[in-house]
């Protein structure tokens, strides 16, 4: 497996850099800061590279350095004996602008997959705990990241989506009758059901993999006792079981539920009109997560549910790699500090194969120095400085 | 030189048949009688018939909607010239039309549209192909792409 690294990173008004350069450790990279010295910022942008978005904020005005017009992200990646550069340029009330090597991108899809990246935060929490909606953008943004096909779609997706509730605006405004209605609605229609049935087939291909590697990490973390389940949650088809070990018959095609969400949205018209958007399809869907049974979000103790998103997101690695064939960068942010020892050290097994990882603390004590090889860094005034060996 | 650009500019309007840019009303194109009257290629703005006339593969007529559907800007059917379309297939003369507008969603939305509006009247509505890059532009795309579209276009049936 070829190791994917960032070499260097250059960040021009992100967040709080107005001007930052680093030669990044290939290995290990130790960030220590105290509380509001930049370390996730840092981390943000790094994760953008892979993602072409932040983590955290869906918006890309956000990450502008206050008072400033836009920011720029250049980064040198090496892939095995390859080098590639990547630029990011946003400016408020613009389209962001990507090139690779130079070279100008239309789509993000043409440069997500040259590296990825896999954040852990105290946030990740929320992953168990939030809204339907938190859990989507996580799961589709990952998915995004390894397979650019489902970029395109969701995209396509969420473009008809968009169009069509303002369709569904006007005609609720206008109190159309129900004729008038399916003629507006039907070129949207036949488009969102089309690229819903992919969006739909892609995510369930994913989740199957990743839910299984979720399944057994969990296992490995909290003992035999604890079977974590997953499902997939679909506001056209039902519930589809993610973890069920007898796979039973042949799952639906992308055919099946493109006639599925066709049949769901006639149903639901009247619904519709009553409402002005959209009241059903992939972007109403959810994945459950249950401990024997149980559902986690209302029954998991706390150390259940943090277990249950720290598998999730040690699974993520292992997905990215059988995916890709090769290893996401890991990004820690501030995670040692919170977890008890066998979860750690569960998560520092994941750190042993020399795949590049940044790591963030606020006290050098909360990481096990000693055994971790690799560049201390000083976060301060917007300064990321190497801490020379103190040995 | 700078007055001869301001007269050039009065002179520039739409052809009052396909909607095209033009200089003289009809437009050259709408004029010649050497081409074929029975397919319409229909196009979202002036800039696409400027391509497609490129390949020379095109013999037929054209029809410029001035944009595609977008409720999100405010533009519906009636912001665009189908209208004029349908009157120029009142006399039964054109069998085909073939739908051009670019593979954006908007674009495939508006052929969907006019496959629903035209199907009911006889008239074989094609769609051409997928060829171009996703999320390309007849603008963007070289010639021997949009030959292969052209060639590769297909019928676009409804069903209710
Ligand atoms: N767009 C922005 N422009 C300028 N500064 C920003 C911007 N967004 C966030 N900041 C600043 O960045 C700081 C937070 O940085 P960051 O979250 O990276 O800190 P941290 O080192 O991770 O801290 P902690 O240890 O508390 O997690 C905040 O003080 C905030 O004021
Ligand atoms: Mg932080
Ligand atoms: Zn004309």
């Amino acid at each position: 497996m070829e190791d994917v690294f960032v070499r260097k990173l250059y960040l021009k008004n992100y967040r709080s850099y107005p001007d930052l350069y680093l030669a990044l450790d290939p290995g290990l990279n130790i960030l220590v800061g105290a509380n509001a010295a930049g370390k996730t910022n840092l981390l943000e942008a790094i994760y953008y590279l892979a993602a072409a978005r932040s983590p955290r904020s869906p918006r890309d005005v956000e990450l502008i350095h206050w008072g400033q017009e836009g920011f720029y992200i250049k980064a040198l990646v090496t892939d095995g004996q390859v080098e590639h550069t990547l630029e990011f340029g946003f400016r408020s009330g613009r389209k962001k602008s990507i090139r690779m090597d130079g070279v100008p991108q239309e789509r993000v899809s043409n440069i997500v997959g040259l590296i990825n990246a896999v954040i852990f935060s105290p946030d990740d929490l929320s992953l168990i705990k939030g809204r339907p909606d938190i859990r989507r953008r996580f799961f589709d943004g990952e998915i995004g990241q390894v397979n650019p096909r489902f970029l395109s779609f969701h995209q396509r997706y969420y473009r008809i989506l968009m169009q069509r509730n303002d369709v569904l605006k006007r005609l609720r405004r206008n109190r159309a009758v129900p004729e008038d209605a399916l003629v507006q609605l039907q070129p949207w229609d036949e488009q969102l059901v089309q690229a819903g049935g992919e969006l739909i087939v892609m995510r369930l291909d994913a989740l199957r993999q990743w839910g299984a590697l979720t399944q057994a990490t969990y296992r490995e973390l909290s003992g035999p006792e604890e079977e974590l389940d997953l499902a997939y949650e679909s506001s056209v088809g039902g519930s589809q079981a993610l973890t069920s070990r007898s796979p039973s018959t042949e799952p639906p095609t992308v055919v099946d539920w493109q006639a599925a969400f066709k049949d769901a949205l006639e149903r639901a018209r009247e619904t519709e009109l009553e409402r002005g958007h959209t009241v059903i399809g992939p972007h109403r869907d959810d994945v459950r997560l249950t401990l024997n049974g149980h559902d986690l979000k209302e029954y998991g103790s706390q150390g259940q549910q943090r277990s249950a998103a720290l598998a999730i997101k040690i699974a993520e690695v292992e997905w990215m790699r059988l995916e890709t064939r090769r290893s996401p960068v890991l990004l820690l942010d501030d995670v040692m500090s919170e977890l008890d020892i066998s979860r750690s050290q569960r998560l520092a097994q994941l750190l042993d194969r020399g795949t590049q990882t940044i790591l963030t603390c606020t006290d050098l004590a909360d990481v096990d120095y000693d055994v971790l090889e690799g560049t201390l860094w000083r976060v301060q005034n917007g300064e990321v400085i190497p801490v020379v060996e103190r040995k | 030189m700078a007055r001869s650009l301001v007269e050039a500019k009065q002179r520039v309007q739409h052809c009052s048949i396909c909607g095209n840019l033009t200089d003289a009303d009809p437009c050259e194109i709408c004029g010649d009688e050497d081409r074929d009257c029975s397919t319409i290629c229909v196009l979202g703005d002036s800039s696409d018939v400027v391509a497609m006339e490129k390949t020379r593969e095109y013999h037929g007529r054209y029809h410029v909607l001035g944009g595609v559907l977008s409720p999100m800007d405010g533009i519906g059917p009636e912001e665009l010239r189908i209208g004029e379309l349908l009157e120029r297939l009142r006399d039964g003369k054109v069998r085909e039309v073939i739908v051009a507008t670019d593979p954006t969603v908007e674009g495939e939305a508006t052929a969907l549209y006019l496959a629903r509006l035209l199907n009911p009247l006889g008239i074989k509505v094609t769609r051409i192909a997928r060829g171009l890059p996703e999320g390309g532009d007849l603008d963007y795309a070289d010639d021997a792409t949009l030959v292969r579209a052209l060639e590769g276009r297909r019928v676009m049936e409804t069903d209710s």
